[in-house]
């Protein structure tokens, strides 16, 4: 019943909000109060392996709770959380709350079902809920810009999932039962290109909704004009039930090895997802770097990141298995960390444009040491958890022999290395403009989440066991090998990583660079309010000496195999649908003797088929 | 009271009475079309246990005129009499001038639908047939514009030449068997066809096509339907095209008894489910959109239904019911967002949906049911037709290609409806809504009560479903249709 207890949670909360939008305090106090609940109960299912099936409606509806279900409720409900406490002092648009409010807890709740469904059919029902309820929150704004982003993603994911409901009708058939477990044994005993049509149908919709590449090109525009508390539970979670799908595809559904569904001698699906993460994880990563937008930029790296998480669970030995699942959920921390220091920046100063922010270190110093908490995590650097994750998949992907992959995660990630500097600098760093004098940090209650995540990123990064110890209970679950670790890293056996050790070092290192930093005495302290030059002309207005359009030739090839391409596809498609539908609109041109005669010519087609009888 | 005749009779007697009395017209209608819909609940309800017969005129069958309430043409009945009841309310203070003639015709349509669909002889089929066209051909042109004159002349002619085709194939039926009672025809019938039958067929597949608004016989829709107002715009979408694609049906399936999959009628069904959709996307009238989509929709329905197997035809049912309840959202809606901003261009209703909350809602429902969401009534049709292209037997290569085009459609739907709800819904909005107050109270009661349907059946599909599955079952079932009529 546990199961039953926690779906209903969000379900109310939505339906309360929707009748209780109008008053805030109690609008807030509800989401709040609802939401702790639900993670309440998330946490206390832990380790509970249950599975029920309730007959609703005309429905059976069946779940079942396992550790990799019980891993997405649990971001689920955590981060949802975190949200909603932060939103509650949030001030985005005073106007249709309710329904906003209602939206995100719909979302939440059919995320919540997805993870927990047990059967294809309750997958895909909750799956299109949840896209419709997404599509809400993305056009939330109600911009021009806004609805035809959404239309983009909600019309990519539709067709998506026809395909995926055209797979599961046929599997309904051939399996008998759409249950996960009937479908497994059914595609371990059929045929190699039945198999490979499943795959490759439904692995469309997850590598839509997990933004892959070259399936992404939705989600910046439709993520980055969504109110910013919003991205980033966007970017949080919900591409990543993309990424629930396919670790649902490969380790449930197919319970094997990739690498025995050849198309050729060289070419297995492994491969191909293998490379389609190398594509997400370096040019993604590389157009973030072109962005002169905070929330652009970042989702820009939602997508990228996305890369990380399945390459990890393509290349699917023990220890890339658990990085990538690993991943998910560090990514999930600190780019909602990432997002709560932007909203932050954005509710104070009104603007997330790069070129018009800088210098509010002292303004706002814990929004501050979110981003960079949050930055360090993204750039996988250590002390934090970003570290470990892709520690675990460079080493994997070395170990398991795809020394190219291991390639693309390196060079993914010193495009985040230089895009999140750009990125804290133009906001944190640098002189202060006048315009922003008045800034001040923002209320508790949403320094709260961001102090919970910044802990949580950093311990994870410690004590990285915490979730890997979860993470082996899926292993086990899928019946592998699971990685073995130690409290604060990975055991000798499997590879020898302490991230108590480099915490010591990074810890004296810092101590010594201190040391250097104090006893060298020649500092100028310019103000915040100065201006400074090197060689340059400077006014009033630009205090600081800059130079931008570093690189010219390398955003040309990002553009010409990113931007250029997908938009062009996407605009070619949408330009030949409208000449069919032009040309097919001629048919009906109005003149009636021309009408007569067709119906006439089709008298005789029917006449003439009919002859053959 | 359970008697199909009732339906007839009261429609045709608050007809004619708005007629003569000249006043309190729309209390009349309303009044019938309400009795009607009572009526037809029961006559579902006792037609799904055993079907209801009705011999008129004293004589036996097969020489008197016979009504026949199968569980398919129950449902039917019960479709026409719910859009009407709420095209009639809707229309209560839409229509504002000529009341009379309005109501009397839109009862004549309703009349004429409920009797091609209990018709159980093709001559009466054929007079019902003819009210239904020739009360539409006036209500098209009811709006006295130059091109709603122009459509209704158009649909006129096309629709006299259909009814011609229908009387020649009465004649050659009649020459060949000397009777006119359907089940009487029915039993005269075996497969091979003679040559004089293959003609007849297609004469009838042909006249009632054009009703059925198949391509090609379907030039007059996207003129006539956004002509009409939109109440009749809504039963002529929501109910006269299924009418005609009944007709079709019936004939090809129960009295001609085909086997399998009927192909010329596939064929074309597919053609127009492709032109259809396709063509909606461009438009930029929402009316205009709409009927085009429309036609898309009888495509699908038409297509599935031709595979001729008892899931195709339950599936085809349910899309059947799905698109009468959402269509008339939509064009009951469009009507709302008329009455209020004067223009239906598409780039003129800039935020009408936000000034008219529970519409704009409506309006999305009737989208997402189209395109085939969950949680509304249009994912169960969409499953079912999936599910019953997979049973399908024989003809795998053109199921796929069926399934192939429904894959790409969705698409293509999805993306003339998003633009449409995303203009409806976009800030800043440039539709001005004159304040209508209880006016606009009255119009979005049907509106909202046909989007909750949607919901609601979505929510409990096996009410549908199992409706569905009867009426499909009383469509193939040819045997039992001739035993229980001719006893």
């Amino acid at each position: 019943m546990g199961i039953i207890k926690i779906l209903l949670v969000p379900l109310a909360a939505a339906f309360l909000l929707l009748i209780t939008g109008r008053t805030r305090i109690l609008r807030e106090v509800l989401a709040v109060g609802l939401s702790g609940l639900f993670l309440g109960l998330s946490l206390f299912l832990y380790g509970h392996e249950t599975s029920f099936s309730l007959k609703l409606f005309s429905f059976q509806l069946s779940f079942s709770l396992n550790p990799l279900s019980w891993f997405f409720l649990f971001m689920v409900s955590f981060f949802t959380f975190l949200t909603v406490i932060y939103s509650a002092r949030f001030d985005y648009q005073k106007n249709n709350l309710s329904w906003f409010h209602f939206a995100f807890f719909m979302k939440v709740f059919s995320m919540a079902a997805i993870v927990l469904a047990s059967d294809l059919l309750v997958f895909f029902i909750f799956w299109e809920i949840m896209s419709l309820f997404t599509y809400f929150l993305m056009v939330q704004k109600g911009g021009e810009k806004d609805f035809s982003a959404g239309a983009k993603y909600l019309i990519l994911s539709l067709f998506a999932s026809v395909v995926f409901l055209v797979v599961l009708v046929s599997l309904y058939f051939k399996a008998g039962s759409l249950n996960y477990l009937d479908v497994s044994t059914y595609l371990l005993r059929t045929n190699l290109s039945y198999t490979v049509f499943v795959f490759c149908g439904l692995v469309l919709a997850f590598l839509v909704k997990s933004a892959s590449f070259p399936l992404h090109y939705w989600l910046p525009d439709s993520y980055s004009n969504a109110p910013t508390t919003f991205t980033a539970f966007l970017s949080a979670l919900s591409s990543r039930m993309g990424l629930y799908g396919i670790i649902l595809l490969i380790y449930i559904l197919f319970s094997g090895d990739l690498s025995s569904f050849r198309l050729s001698h060289f070419v297995n699906l492994r491969y191909i997802l293998g490379v389609i993460a190398a594509f997400t994880m370096v040019i993604p990563t590389f157009t973030a770097l072109m962005q002169d937008d905070a929330k652009r930029l970042m989702t820009w790296h939602s997508i990228g990141q996305g890369g990380y998480m399945l390459l990890g669970i393509a290349v699917g030995t023990p220890m890339a298995l658990a990085g990538g699942l690993f991943h998910i959920i560090n990514y999930a921390s600190y780019i909602l960390l990432i997002f709560l220091g932007i909203g932050a920046v954005e509710m104070r100063s009104g603007t997330t444009n790069l070129n018009k922010l800088g210098g509010l270190i002292k303004k706002m110093p814990v929004s501050f040491l979110a981003v960079l908490f949050g930055i360090i995590g993204l750039a996988g650097i250590p002390p934090m958890n970003g570290f470990v994750s892709k520690w675990l998949l460079y080493k994997s992907t070395i170990a398991a022999g795809f020394p190219f992959l291991a390639l693309a995660a390196f060079l993914g990630t010193i495009g985040t290395i230089l895009s999140v500097y750009k990125f804290i600098h133009n906001i944190f760093l640098g002189q202060l403009d006048g315009s922003y004098q008045k800034v001040k940090e923002v209320p508790f209650l949403m320094q709260l989440p961001m102090y919970v995540l910044m802990v949580m990123v950093w311990a994870l990064g410690i004590f990285p066991s915490l979730a890997l110890e979860p993470i082996s209970r899926i292993q086990m679950f899928f019946g592998r090998e699971p990685l073995s670790f130690s409290t604060s890293g990975v055991a000798l056996s499997a590879g020898h990583l302490n991230m108590l050790t480099i915490n010591f070092v990074m810890g004296a290192m810092l101590v010594l660079a201190a040391a250097v930093f104090l006893i060298g005495h020649r500092r100028i302290i310019v103000s915040q309010y100065n201006n400074y030059a090197a060689g340059h002309f400077l006014d009033e207005k630009t205090k600081y000496n800059y130079n931008y359009h570093f690189y010219p030739t390398l955003q040309r090839f990002i553009d010409s195999c990113n931007k250029e391409f997908i938009n062009r596809g996407v605009d070619s498609i949408a330009r030949g649908a409208r000449q069919v539908s032009w040309f097919l609109r001629r048919i009906y041109g109005g003149n009636l003797n021309y009408y007569a005669w067709g119906i006439t010519a089709a008298f005789l087609i029917i006449m003439g088929s009919l002859w053959f009888y | 009271m359970v008697n199909p005749l009732y339906i007839l009779v009261s429609l045709v007697f608050f007809a004619l009475l708005i007629l003569f009395v000249q006043r309190f017209s729309k209390y009349f209608a309303l009044l019938a079309t309400a009795f009607n819909f009572y009526l037809s609940i029961n006559i579902l309800i006792a037609a799904l246990k055993k079907p209801l017969l009705v011999n008129l005129g004293g004589w036996k069958v097969p020489f008197c005129i016979s009504l026949f309430a199968s569980p398919l043409s129950a449902a039917l009945v019960l479709l026409v009499s719910l859009v009407g009841f709420c095209a009639v309310v809707f229309s209560f203070s839409y229509i504002e001038e000529e009341r009379n003639r309005y109501y009397a015709l839109l009862l004549l349509l309703l009349a004429g639908s409920s009797g091609v669909v209990l018709a159980a002889d093709i001559f009466n089929m054929f007079v019902f047939f003819e009210i239904l066209c020739i009360s539409s051909y006036a209500l098209v042109a009811y709006q006295r514009k130059a091109d709603s004159f122009e459509a209704a002349f158009k649909y006129l002619v096309q629709g006299s030449v259909g009814s011609s085709f229908i009387l020649i194939a009465i004649a050659i039926i009649y020459g060949l068997f000397g009777t006119l009672n359907l089940a009487h025809i029915a039993r005269h019938i075996s497969f091979p066809l003679t040559f004089s039958l293959k003609v007849a067929l297609a004469l009838l597949v042909a006249g009632f096509g054009v009703e059925a608004a198949i391509f090609p016989f379907n030039f007059w829709l996207p003129d006539a339907h956004p002509a009409a107002p939109s109440p009749v715009s809504a039963v002529l979408s929501g109910l006269a095209i299924k009418v005609g694609l009944y007709a079709v049906l019936r004939l090809i399936f129960t009295i001609f008894g085909y086997p399998g999959v009927f192909l010329p009628l596939l064929f074309l069904a597919l053609f127009t489910f492709v032109v259809g959709e396709f063509a909606a996307l461009a438009q930029g009238n929402l009316k205009r959109m709409l009927a085009y989509s429309s036609m898309g929709q009888i495509g699908l329905i038409a297509a599935v239904m031709s595979f001729g197997s008892v899931y195709t035809f339950t599936a085809g049912f349910l899309q059947i019911f799905n698109h009468a309840l959402a269509k008339s959202v939509l064009f009951l809606a469009s009507g709302v967002f008329f009455y209020q901003g004067h223009s239906l261009e598409i780039s003129d209703l800039k935020g009408a949906g936000r000034k008219n909350v529970l519409v704009g809602a409506a309006f999305a429902a009737g989208i997402f049911s189209l395109v085939g969401l969950p949680p509304f009534l249009g994912f169960f049709s969409k499953l079912a037709i999936l599910v019953s292209l997979f049973r399908t037997q024989g003809t795998l290569v053109l199921a796929y290609i069926f399934i192939f085009l429904i894959v790409i459609l969705t698409a293509v739907e999805a993306a003339y409806f998003l633009r449409v709800l995303g203009v409806l819904y976009q800030k800043p909005a440039v539709f001005s809504a004159a304040s209508g107050g209880k006016k606009m109270a009255l119009m979005q009661i049907p509106v909202v009560f046909l989007g909750l349907l949607l919901l609601g059946l979505g929510l409990f599909p096996q009410i549908v479903q199992k409706i569905a599955y009867f009426a499909a079952s009383s469509l193939l079932n040819k045997a039992a249709y001739i035993k229980f009529i001719l006893g």
